[in-house]
């Protein structure tokens, strides 16, 4: 039982969780939906089901990694957004990334030194706060029932994406910023 | 004014994060790069497989959601 408190402690299940009733208070049903499937996801990965889905790992190389970027990108960028088809392949390009990194942790968790664990308090600080400030605008926004008064981020990015540059700028800073966290590159985990 | 004075509530954020990423990029200094923390945070499944999710909801919510626009 012990244990099973441990694994449930995992801070970002929680960070999940009150992403997820969060977006019931903003009242966005589909989200709400997304992030609670993101709880599921997370519990099971602390408890290991399925452990792996690969029975070997299948190693991309950075051809493929590039080819495939380079599909997604021409896909995300000519498909018209907003509609059903956008959305199934944005379904698929989620569900590739999650089955491709499935993979246990092979080795023990490596030490976190005081370099490190400084780079996470700085990031912290610039990640929570940026959330907070965008929480706060939100529901200032939401009280006085004004999206121009108090902006959120979506707020004032989403018109940009209504014209293709902006779209295609942000489809490749999303695709690369992917690419970026995943490490895709350095093939180091 | 609220109006500004939110929007530049963002940008000190991204200059910030900016001004972090750059002071940090030296991998002798003090502080762990970028792609330290990211070595480090992604050896663990659970850790990568939210920032995955974090990442995609991203792109969900600004390529497929519709989202509320404002009157410029």
């Amino acid at each position: 039982m012990k244990q099973v408190g441990m694994r449930l402690r995992h801070p970002w299940i929680w960070m999940f969780v009150i992403t997820a009733a969060f977006q019931i208070f903003r009242g966005s049903v589909g989200d709400a939906i997304i992030f609670w499937a993101f709880v599921a996801l997370a519990i099971m990965s602390q408890f290991n089901k399925p452990e792996r889905i690969f029975i070997v790992q299948p190693k991309l190389n950075r051809n493929r990694i590039l080819l495939w970027a380079t599909l997604a990108t021409a896909a995300l960028v000519a498909i018209p957004r907003h509609t059903p088809f956008y959305g199934l392949v944005m379904l698929a390009i989620g569900v590739c990334a999650i089955i491709f990194n499935w993979d246990p942790d092979t080795s023990a968790k490596p030490r976190s030194d005081a370099r490190i664990r400084r780079a996470r308090f700085g990031w912290a600080i610039i990640g929570v706060g940026l959330c907070i400030w965008e929480l706060a605008a939100n529901i200032l926004g939401q009280l006085q029932g004004t999206l121009t008064e108090f902006p959120t981020i979506s707020v004032l990015i989403d018109p940009l994406l209504d014209y293709p540059l902006g779209q295609t700028l942000f489809v490749v800073g999303w695709i690369l910023a992917g690419m970026g966290f995943l490490r895709l590159w350095s093939h180091k985990r | 004014m609220t109006r500004w004075i939110t929007i530049a509530g963002y940008l000190a954020f991204v200059i910030a994060g900016v001004i972090l990423w750059l002071a940090t990029r030296d991998r002798k200094g003090k502080t762990a790069s970028v792609a330290e923390m990211f070595d480090r945070l992604l050896h663990h499944r659970t850790t990568r497989i939210a920032i995955i999710c974090a990442w995609w909801w991203v792109g969900w919510h600004f390529l497929v959601s519709i989202v509320n626009q404002a009157d410029f």
